[in-house]
């Protein structure tokens, strides 16, 4: 796959006048990051998808007028929750992780002098920097205090029997499990306006599909655990300069 | 805007590709297999029964993290010998469970009973009954056996020789039918002594036997009268039972909540998928007073699982000692499986009655759905909790040559609360 996007991106160049040009900026969004993996040996568990924010400093090489190369490095949250559901109903863990990430790309620009859409396309390496979690579960050796009343009542949730337990922590990463490098491919599309000659605003949304485990191999049979996160980003871009030659 | 799609109509190609090389690339993902909910595989061949069980044990035993069995290399192992056999052959059923003792011989969980096809596997009691100091050995050649449910402790013999007031209580028709208590002053003092064969005292307090009844009132009563200057919580031989005693029995004698460890589960179906460690906390019954005179637990190699978690929690007292031996090394709780999504489970659903639903499965795996750490940060599972004072017990020390009885452990309590 990467001899054909670097065949594709040397056919373009070979065949297009040269105007180089070199911007940098920041940008920052919204992220919403789903888990995808397998939890149905699990009772009434599901996870779902929780929304974060990212923020970049986008570097971008205009190889022409339409086509450049692009790298984001930044930060982006890649949060997700598993929820249990039925009884469980209130059982829950906000897993928030936070990715230093170095997105690189192609960078295809259509349109007139000032408004221009554009698509992104390449792939990224991510290190997973931080992770926190929040959540309740029940807690066992809890219990509420022995009364000398005894109730028939039953049960409708889990903490009808148990005491809940809410946490609030940093996640400790465990070296035999968790794989904190990430490698994924992304796609994008977006819109820009060109402000003037020195300033680009734009906006973006942007596709992560991690091709990584968020594990390491560590056990036979492991369910793996892919992230898959949406952006949409909105940024400037400053042209530090410009030249042109054949 | 003719300029607009003038470009994309001329790059069409390009970007076409592009997308279509994204696309393929994000398609890479290995495939995610489907899983099993726990007890729902059905199993046709020991191949089957062999993988449910393996799975079973890999996402729903708590203790992967402490514990020194390879698992992975126990697939590589035997699933290649219980594929040779057959399930309704009686000789092959008879080497699977000598395949299956083997695979779970050296967990740590010492909750653990595998119940294969007309099969029994205990691996914690097996190792303890290598050790010729292990209680049972002891008392296995003692010269009679004294006690109503075999173990030594629970005796008129010994509650004649060391307490003066007192009150017997056994349940001899309930859910806890033979349980045992017995609560009375130590002769001579204002020791309360206090001493039970099982953790079903709320049960048996709330509805129970009223001799069991009886004899918890006689202990409150004491312990609320002002005169008690020491305490005596003998669990020794205790193989526990409901949690709620723990707030039942020591809440009575605390009068702010008393952490005394954390319990974890698991998270997810991985091996170390994790919660994060809940505080184990005893809450103290409404109105109650916090006992500071001096308290003694005696617990030995047969206190088990909430013995060892109710001495624990004493511990924590400023005024509590431990005497007599380390305990059984049982200290994970234990409810139903969908609660955390691990501990016991079936496996092998063998046959399912189309009449009555009703599955039958070749097996059941009796393990604790949490891993307890106690306030040192010291998981003691599978290692038992060590005394404050050691004192062995041995039939020497125990039966004494004019066929009456001696307790050390007893006889060192008592020097404590002196």
């Amino acid at each position: 796959m990467a001899y054909g996007s670097a065949m594709l991106i040397i056919a373009i160049c070979c065949n297009t006048k040269i105007n180089a040009q070199f911007s940098i900026g920041v940008s920052a969004g919204y992220t919403n990051n789903y888990l995808l993996t397998n939890v149905s040996n699990l009772v009434s568990t599901r996870y779902n998808a929780l929304p974060g924010f990212g923020a970049a400093v986008p570097v971008m090489y205009s190889v022409t007028d339409w086509f450049a190369v692009k790298a984001t490095p930044g930060y982006m949250q890649k949060n997700y929750q598993m929820q249990r559901t039925d009884f469980y109903q209130g059982v829950y863990q906000n897993n928030t992780n936070g990715y230093v990430q170095l997105p690189l790309m192609a960078h295809f620009s259509f349109g007139g002098e000032q408004l221009r859409g554009f698509v992104d396309a390449g792939g990224y390496a991510g290190y997973w920097l931080t992770a926190h979690v929040k959540g309740v579960m029940p807690n066992i050796l809890n219990q509420p205090a022995y009364t000398n009343l005894t109730s028939n009542a039953q049960p409708n949730n889990v903490f009808d029997e148990y005491t809940p337990y809410s946490y609030n922590e940093k996640y400790q990463f465990n070296t035999t499990k968790d794989n904190r490098i990430e490698l994924g491919l992304l796609a994008g599309a977006g819109i820009s306006y060109q402000l003037n000659d020195a300033y680009q605003l734009f906006g973006e949304a942007t596709f992560y599909n991690a091709l990584t485990d968020q594990q390491k191999k560590y056990e036979t049979g492991q369910v793996p655990r892919y992230n898959q996160t949406y952006v949409f980003s909105v940024g400037v871009l400053f042209n530090l300069g410009k030249s042109g030659y054949q | 805007m003719k300029n607009y799609f003038n470009h994309i109509y001329k790059y069409r190609f390009s970007i076409a590709a592009l997308f279509f090389i994204i696309l393929f690339a994000s398609s890479c993902h290995k495939e995610i297999s489907t899983t099993n909910q726990t007890g729902s595989a059905a199993a046709g061949n020991f191949s089957q029964v062999f993988e449910d069980f393996w799975t079973n044990m890999n996402n729903n035993y708590v203790f992967w993290s402490i514990d020194t069995t390879n698992w992975d290399n126990m697939h590589t192992v035997y699933a290649p010998l219980f594929a040779k056999l057959n399930l309704y052959d009686s000789a092959d059923n008879e080497k699977a469970v000598g395949y299956f003792k083997n695979m779970v011989d050296g967990l740590s969980d010492s909750h653990y009973t595998l119940f294969p096809d007309g099969g029994y596997i205990q691996p914690a009691h097996d190792r303890k009954l290598k050790n010729v100091s292990f209680i049972e050995n002891v008392f296995g050649t003692a010269p009679f056996s004294p006690s109503i449910d075999g173990h030594f402790y629970y005796t008129n013999a010994l509650d004649s020789l060391y307490l003066g007031d007192k009150i017997v209580g056994v349940d001899t028709t309930g859910d806890n039918k033979d349980m045992y208590a017995v609560a009375g002053m130590i002769t001579g003092t204002n020791d309360l002594y206090l001493s039970f064969s099982k953790f079903a005292l709320a049960a048996e307090y709330q509805g129970g036997s009223a001799k069991i009844k009886a004899v918890l009132d006689y202990f409150f009563n004491k312990l609320n009268s002002g005169t008690v200057t020491g305490l005596v919580i003998d669990v020794r031989g205790n193989g526990g039972g409901d949690i709620q005693d723990l707030n039942f029995l020591v809440g009575s004698l605390i009068s702010s909540p008393l952490q005394f460890g954390y319990t974890r589960s698991k998270s997810g179906t991985g091996r170390l998928d994790y919660t994060p460690w809940a505080p184990a906390i005893v809450t103290p019954r409404a109105g109650a007073t916090a006992f500071t005179k001096p308290i003694v637990v005696l617990a030995d190699g047969e206190s088990v699982s909430m013995a060892e978690i109710t001495t624990m929690a004493l511990k924590q007292l400023p005024n509590t000692k431990v005497v007599g031996d380390t305990t059984w090394g049982a200290n994970g709780p234990l409810t139903d499986n969908s609660v955390f999504n691990a501990g016991s489970f079936n496996f092998g659903k063998v046959f399912t009655n189309i009449e009555t639903g009703n599955a039958t499965y070749y097996g059941n795996a009796y393990t604790s759905s949490t891993m307890f750490k106690y306030i040192d940060d010291k998981i003691y599972e599978g290692k038992g909790f060590p005394p404050d004072y050691e004192v062995k017990q041995t039939l020497n020390t125990v039966f004494l040559r004019n066929n009456n009885i001696d307790d050390p452990q007893l006889d060192k309590a008592l020097s404590l609360l002196q």
